[in-house]
């Protein structure tokens, strides 16, 4: 990490230049959905505006938002915008350590107006769960959301609990929305979030001082506005009605839609079919694999069985084929149908016969 | 003597028939849409399952706006379309409701006598028209997930945040059993009532007419 705090720096320390710098604001700005115009307003205020400095918070996770947003192959400038600059706290890659990270963290949470960046759910039934120092996620969470300017959950966890918070959810694990208010938050949901987006979402709230607009999961449209089965590659595969129905088979080698294998692509926004990942070289789909909905509230319980079309409904905790019921209803109507066909005939053999008997009675009678 | 009775007026029928011929189309493609059974050959030029989705989503619209049409003709329709004779309101009508089951479980000898609906057929066709709901919400909801700017997102996207798109699906595609289980017993209890009761039944919803006895009393 450098410790300069301006951008010009950061950039010059990894050897980029300015051209480099421009091309990737205009790559944001089509990221964003902004006129053309607002690329050179974006790399104004990327230049010379302050980076507001940010607090990287890290609770019942795995480390592979972390991971995703650093572990690219060569230093990018998304990068550097998310991490080299400004960085106050950060668990996982700051230097130091012990009384002194924790002062660096106080004193910006002093100064105020700093971003807050959180990655990881929140253990609200078992506290216990999660201590950093002896304190709790839940109080550490509060205390930095306090006087942060806006906070950024980074992943399905800090967004929506995730894996933590799956069925049985033993930790009581909740995202961050569910334990912070009064402070905007955006929810960068997936299983790790592009770092492309994370530097996009950066960029705008440096540029613009003010959050995108953001869906009822408080996810930013730009990023999660469309559909992946929408602009997913395969999609001309799906209409023509072409399906992988085994991995490795032919439709598969020949790159058909993985719909019948399970993709959630369908039921997911995200807008990873066109920026993708590892540099934009491939993500998911493209490398044949079906979307399992990472950026999607509760995937784990919704989105589950990953390699079947309908997930599983889930009953107090048990897990119910509620489609295999329904069939079998219908199956059960017609063999009931078919029973009481003979059941209905038998009953008009013998009233038939009923009344034969009444009328020889009455004829006898007479 | 036989006396000609109107049942079911024009709007009522052509709706029955909107609604069956939309069923017909709506199940199996609804079926391939959940599981595609038949896969395009890679050398032909189809469009297979959008036009399979097309289908279904016009026969669909057909289906709600039919029902629609019917919702509105339980409170103007005639004695015997109107929802006081369908819905098991009255002592009477649970009464009613009581001896049709038995009699179908083989446990009454005589058949109850209605000219419109049994009580019984009336409280089926309520729990149909709660199931068409459930399908046409779930299905609007599906529908308009490519578009969270459109209207049917405004007025049907809310079962998406809450629930979630897969399970809204899983219940979309269980529904449609229930569907295919209802055929079965309707067009069976319709053949056979028809054989029972004599009265046309089977015909009144081409003709909306039935042929009652004169002297026959409803219970």
């Amino acid at each position: 990490m450098t410790d300069t705090s301006s951008l010009q720096a950061a950039l010059a320390h990894h050897g980029l230049t300015r051209r480099d710098f421009l091309k990737f604001c205009s790559a944001l700005t089509t990221l964003l959905a902004l006129p053309g115009n607002a690329a050179a307003q974006i790399a104004a205020s990327l230049w010379r505006k302050p980076k507001p400095p940010v607090v990287y918070l890290e609770f019942q996770d795995c480390a592979g938002c972390t991971e995703s947003l650093l572990r690219s192959p060569s230093p990018t400038i998304a990068q550097i915008v998310l991490s080299d600059v400004s960085l106050n706290y950060h668990e996982t890659i700051m230097a130091a350590a012990g009384k002194q990270a924790e002062e660096a963290k106080q004193q910006t949470i002093r100064e105020g107006g700093y971003l807050l960046m959180v990655e990881g759910s929140i253990p609200v039934g078992t506290r216990a769960a999660c201590c950093i120092g002896g304190r709790s996620a839940v109080d550490l969470l509060k205390e930095a959301a306090a006087k942060a300017a806006a906070i950024v959950s980074v992943g399905n966890c800090a967004c929506f609990g995730n894996i933590p918070a799956a069925d049985p959810n033993p930790t009581g694990a909740v995202g961050v929305w569910d334990v912070v208010s009064g402070v905007s938050i955006v929810n960068m949901a997936g299983c790790p979030p592009n770092p492309a987006n994370l530097a996009a979402l950066v960029a705008h709230f440096i540029t613009f001082r003010d959050l995108p607009k953001m869906d009822n999961l408080n996810r930013p449209l730009f990023a999660y506005g469309g559909r992946i089965h929408d602009y997913c590659e395969r999609r001309a595969h799906f209409d023509a009605g072409r399906y992988v129905e085994a991995w490795g088979d032919e439709g598969h080698r020949l790159g058909w839609c993985l719909y019948k294998m399970g993709c959630k692509g369908p039921a997911t926004f995200h807008n990873c079919p066109s920026i993708r990942w590892n540099l934009a070289t491939s993500w998911p789909v493209g490398a044949g694999h079906g979307c399992v909905g990472c950026s999607e509230i509760r995937f784990w319980d919704r989105m589950t069985p990953f390699y079947e079309r309908l997930p599983e409904a889930a009953v107090i905790h048990t897990k119910v084929d509620l489609n295999s019921i329904a069939k079998w209803m219908a199956v059960a109507s017609a063999a009931g149908v078919a029973g009481h066909a003979v059941g209905s005939s038998i009953r008009g053999k013998l009233r038939s016969r009923d009344e034969r008997k009444k009328q020889q009675g009455e004829t006898r009678e007479k | 003597m036989l006396k000609r009775v109107k049942v079911w007026q024009g709007p009522v029928r052509i709706f029955h028939w909107v609604h069956a011929a939309a069923l017909f189309v709506l199940v199996p493609t609804g079926l391939y849409i959940g599981y595609p059974f038949v896969s395009a050959a890679a050398v032909h030029q189809t469009y297979l399952m959008g036009w399979v989705r097309f289908t279904h989503s016009i026969a669909a619209f057909f289906f709600f706006f039919g029902f629609l049409v019917r919702g509105y003709w339980f409170f103007i329709g005639n004695e015997f379309e109107h929802w006081r004779s369908w819905a098991p309101a009255s002592r009477r009508r649970r009464h009613g409701l009581k001896e049709m089951v038995l009699y179908y479980l083989f446990l009454r000898k005589k058949r109850p006598y209605y000219i419109g609906l049994n009580p019984l057929a009336g409280l089926i066709y309520l729990c149909l028209g709660v199931m068409i709901f459930i399908q046409a919400a779930t299905g609007f909801a599906l529908y308009s997930l490519p578009y969270r700017a459109g209207p049917w997102h405004a007025a049907f996207g809310w079962m998406i945040s809450t629930f979630g798109a897969q399970p809204v699906r899983l219940v979309h595609h269980s529904m449609t059993w229930l569907f295919v289980a209802y055929l079965i017993i309707h067009i069976y209890l319709v053949v056979l009532d028809d054989i029972e009761e004599g009265t046309g039944d089977l015909l009144s919803i081409v003709s909306g007419d039935k042929y009652v006895q004169v002297d026959d009393q409803e219970p």
